[in-house]
């Protein structure tokens, strides 16, 4: 009884249940999107814009814009940045993006060390949904229906360029406006996530969601809602429980996911490592022969 | 079997004039290559590795931006023909993720994404298509198979049925018949065939040399740029092969001292790869070592001296 | 405000500044020999990874009272080990499980530090102190970084053929799997030793920028061992002094330093080059 009661505590306080709600819903964006991310292999460029989009936030705070604005505008440098780089440079494309976000990141702490009244350091790096503002909550909801309703429409072409941008140029689809399309969807899903995680931990909602999920189906479109669904399960969770320890909001959701992903890793029933190592044993006829990754 | 969702009929006709083709890193692959084709034919193209065939169908795709000389589909530009679903390309190697969780139906109904509406929902005709594709490759009962979970052979043949999906008319296929066994590549040639009947322009890739006669009523002989360009039968001479390939074709003579001849025959055998193309004293022979082939040469001398009359 | 005008040959009468630029110093060298290896190798995720990956460790390690630097060594390793396992054992692409490795480990750090009793900073841990470095820790970081430096460039012949061509390397014999776990092991050592100078968040940059600064400059891989050593302990000294006088983050600075230096490389690579082109052109 009394534990129960304990349990129930977070729901007395108005805070606490927004950030529930904001977080699942933060949660099933990203969720989607990480079927995308991890698919194309842009886990790296995740956690590029995720730091990239720091001196943004911290400059909007400076000047009184909407934190969206300055981080969008960040991102959309920094992958530009890294764009040039790239073709200018023989470096490999993980290089240029680890030299690109990173300088963009120090720029920020830079900012912020210099500006004691600005943006608060913490809030940026580890996010701060208990205490979002009215201004920043609509900022998140705004971005999570747009990217939801353009995921709706445009997921099967998005799938296609993830898959095969030369049979998506061949069928004559726009595949320059398709990776642009999905570059502002992970730009604007960032700046959503930095409210709840902050600028370390974005990287995981966009990626821990899509690779559990990749292991439990064979269909995209499973996958999508497996991982919008894991994705939403572990924010509301995660933040519900951050309660406890201290109001870690995005170490208890991130932590959660990584928990899930590792349940997932050991029992999904074809791709995990324990159906793995049954067919191995060859107690399991049917299912594909181990194969050996270098 | 009739090819009931290819687009537009009417006549068809590809048109390379001038193409020139340099890389970033200013490697020359192609220059001044020129031929051009018009509906119902299966084109050979042939040349030595690093000829530029598969630069000649990237650039007739639109994907490297040639340097002089255009592409013409139809008398329009390349980009054009592609948003009208007019050309299918299957390149010579598949570069996508085989961990990709789609099934074999979903990668040959993407084929079909352009024809489709703005959220691309399949209709009963592009499920259809889908399964008549399917089906022409023999892969029907692998359509639920994640593409990961099959052959090299089956892959290649899940992409050639993505381009049949497609429907396009132009159809340009890189290499088709590397890693595939002689039952597939049969297959496929029946089946190119039929689309060659239905007003198609096929152009095919191959170091088959041996095949091209058998199956190809036109061949572009290529290095660096068009050495030759025409029906099959004039191009496919020892000399022009000899220009094409510069010594690096396997040559053996069999003279009467090598060989027990009962017609005193001399035969030249020369070879890109597995397949020999076969010389004797009048132009090539085609090579029939395989049963239930000789229909098909048969039918192609018929086609060719018809022709003549 | 006096103390922020006086010339800058002065501050060498600090001993808090002494200090700072010996720990600077060491910590830029060691690694930007690392560097010049990662960078061929491909493992810029993977220094991102294990830096933040050392967190849980070092919560550890303060509740359980054992040496920081232990903590996070294991830490940091376990990560790497232990995304080679799932990537071994899964169809996910490698940058994908080390991103949910590190990110999984560094909110359970978190979690972990919300439940510590303890007086760490983590301000310190995640942005580095360099002002403040004890005795103590310079001793540490000067034997540690002779160490690494010596057996890294002793064996870079081999580590070399490793991170080129790792296949290569199995058929000639080579321990392969020796060499991978040396050169893990020295990344985790170097992040660890480097926690106290840049703090973890900005160590991956010190990992990358040097190595690829020196890529634009040559291609014989003993001269980038050397331009990258040069680039980073200029950046590190000059960071240092800058980050005193604007009174700014010390490990920004000195990662803002060294873009500068590679943009500045960058420019540099792109004018020799169009002068090459143009001089050929000419008959
Ligand atoms: N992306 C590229 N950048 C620079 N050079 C290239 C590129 N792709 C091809 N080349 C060069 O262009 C030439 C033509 O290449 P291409 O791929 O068209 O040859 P190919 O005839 O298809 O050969 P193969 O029979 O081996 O497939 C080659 O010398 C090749 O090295
Ligand atoms: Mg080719």
């Amino acid at each position: 009884m009394g534990m129960w009661h304990d349990l129930l505590v977070p729901l007395q306080y108005d805070y606490m249940v927004r950030a529930v709600v904001v977080s699942g819903l933060i949660g099933v964006v990203c969720g989607f999107l990480s079927a995308f991310v991890t698919l194309k292999g842009w886990s790296l460029l995740g956690d590029a814009l995720s730091h990239a989009v720091v001196p943004g936030v911290a400059l909007a705070g400076l000047l009184g814009w909407p934190l969206a604005a300055g981080a969008f505008l960040t991102g959309v440098l920094a992958t530009g940045a890294m764009a040039l780089i790239k073709v200018k440079s023989r470096l490999r494309e993980d290089a240029v993006m680890g030299i690109v976000f990173t300088t963009f990141f120090a720029a920020g702490l830079l900012i912020i060390s210099l500006t004691p009244g600005g943006v608060d350091r913490k809030t940026i790096i580890f996010g701060n949904i208990l205490a979002i503002a009215d201004r920043e909550l609509l900022q998140v909801v705004v971005i999570a229906v747009v990217t939801l309703v353009v995921l709706g429409c445009k997921w099967r072409d998005l799938m296609l360029f993830c898959f095969d941008a030369t049979q998506a140029r061949t069928l004559g689809l726009p595949v320059v406006v398709l990776h642009g399309l999905l570059l502002v969807l992970m730009s604007a899903t960032v700046v959503a996530a930095l409210q709840a995680v902050g600028a370390v931990l974005v990287v995981a909602m966009l990626v821990t969601p899509g690779a559990a999920a990749h292991l439990l189906t064979d269909r995209f479109g499973r996958m999508m809602w497996v991982a919008a669904g894991l994705g939403g399960g572990c924010a509301l969770v995660g933040a519900y429980a951050s309660y406890f320890f201290d109001g870690a909001t995005g170490g208890c959701i991130v932590t959660l996911q990584a928990l899930v992903f590792g349940v997932v890793f050991l029992w999904a029933p074809r791709h995990g490592w324990l159906a793995e190592r049954r067919r191995a044993r060859g107690r399991s006829g049917s299912g594909k022969a181990q194969e050996v990754r270098l | 079997m009739t090819t009931s969702f290819h687009h537009s009929t009417g006549d068809l006709r590809l048109e390379v004039s001038g193409l020139g083709v340099v890389y970033a890193n200013g490697h020359r692959a192609l220059s001044g290559a020129s031929f051009s084709l018009t509906g119902g034919t299966i084109c050979g193209l042939v040349g030595p590795n690093g000829s530029g065939k598969s630069t000649l169908f990237k650039s007739m795709m639109g994907f490297v931006r040639p340097s002089a000389g255009v592409v013409t589909i139809n008398g329009g530009p390349v980009r054009e023909a592609l948003k009208a679903q007019v050309v299918a390309y299957v390149p010579q190697a598949e570069e996508v993720d085989w961990d990709f969780p789609v099934s074999v139906w979903d990668v040959v109904l993407m084929g079909r994404y352009g024809a489709m509406n703005f959220l691309r929902r399949a209709r009963l005709s592009d499920r259809l298509a889908v399964e008549e594709s399917l089906r022409r490759v023999s892969l029907w009962e692998f359509r639920d198979r994640q593409i990961g979970e099959l052959s090299g052979g089956q892959k290649k043949r899940v992409f050639l049925a993505r381009a049949l999906a497609q429907g396009g008319r132009l159809i340009l296929l890189d290499e088709p018949f590397t890693g595939v066994d002689v039952q597939t590549e049969e297959a496929i040639i029946v089946l190119l065939r039929e689309l060659r009947t239905s007003g198609c322009i096929i152009v095919v890739s191959t170091h088959n040399l041996g095949s091209v006669p058998e199956f190809c009523d036109q061949a572009v002989l290529l290095n660096k740029t068009v050495l030759a360009c025409g029906p099959t039968a004039s191009v496919f001479t020892e000399q022009n092969l000899t220009a094409a390939f510069g010594g690096v074709l396997r040559h053996f003579h069999f003279e009467r001292s090598t060989i027990q001849s009962h017609d005193g025959r001399s035969v030249k055998i020369m070879t890109d790869d597995e397949r020999p193309l076969v010389f004797g004293k009048d132009g090539h022979l085609e090579y029939k070592d395989r049963e239930g082939r000789e229909s098909l040469i048969d039918e192609r001398r018929r086609r060719e001296t018809e022709a003549e009359r | 405000m006096n103390l922020y005008t006086e010339p800058w040959w002065e501050l060498f009468g600090y001993e808090f500044m002494r200090e700072a630029l010996v720990v600077g110093v060491v910590v830029a060298a060691m690694a930007a020999v690392l560097s010049c290896f990662l960078i061929l190798k491909g493992w810029s995720l993977m220094g991102d990874a294990v830096s933040h990956a050392v967190l849980p460790g070092i919560v550890l390690a303060s509740m359980l009272g054992l040496p920081l630097a232990v903590g996070a060594f294991v830490a940091g390793l376990g990560c790497a080990v232990a995304s080679g396992f799932v990537k071994r054992h899964s169809r996910l692409k490698e940058d994908t499980v080390l991103g949910v490795i590190f990110t999984g480990m560094f909110g359970l750090g978190l979690v972990l530090y919300s439940k510590a009793p303890t007086v760490l900073h983590l301000d310190h841990i995640l942005f580095g102190n360099i002002l403040g470095v004890s005795r103590a820790q310079v001793w540490q970081t000067a034997l540690i970084g002779v160490g690494v430096l010596s057996v890294v460039l002793a064996r870079r012949r081999d580590l070399l053929l490793l991170c080129f061509d790792e296949r290569h390397a199995r058929a000639l014999a080579l321990p392969a799997t020796a060499l991978h776990y040396l050169l893990l092991s020295v990344l985790a050592l170097v992040i660890v030793v480097s926690l106290q100078a840049v703090g973890l968040l900005l160590v991956v940059a010190m990992l990358i920028t040097p190595g690829a600064t020196a890529r634009l400059w040559t291609d014989s891989f003993d001269w980038m061992l050397v331009v990258a050593v040069v680039v980073a302990v200029v950046s590190s000294v000059s960071g240092i002094f800058i980050s005193y006088y604007v009174s700014g983050s010390t490990a920004a600075c000195v990662v803002l330093v060294q873009a500068a230096i590679f943009l500045l490389s960058l420019m540099g690579s792109r004018w020799r080059a169009r002068r090459f082109r143009g001089a050929r052109r000419v008959p």
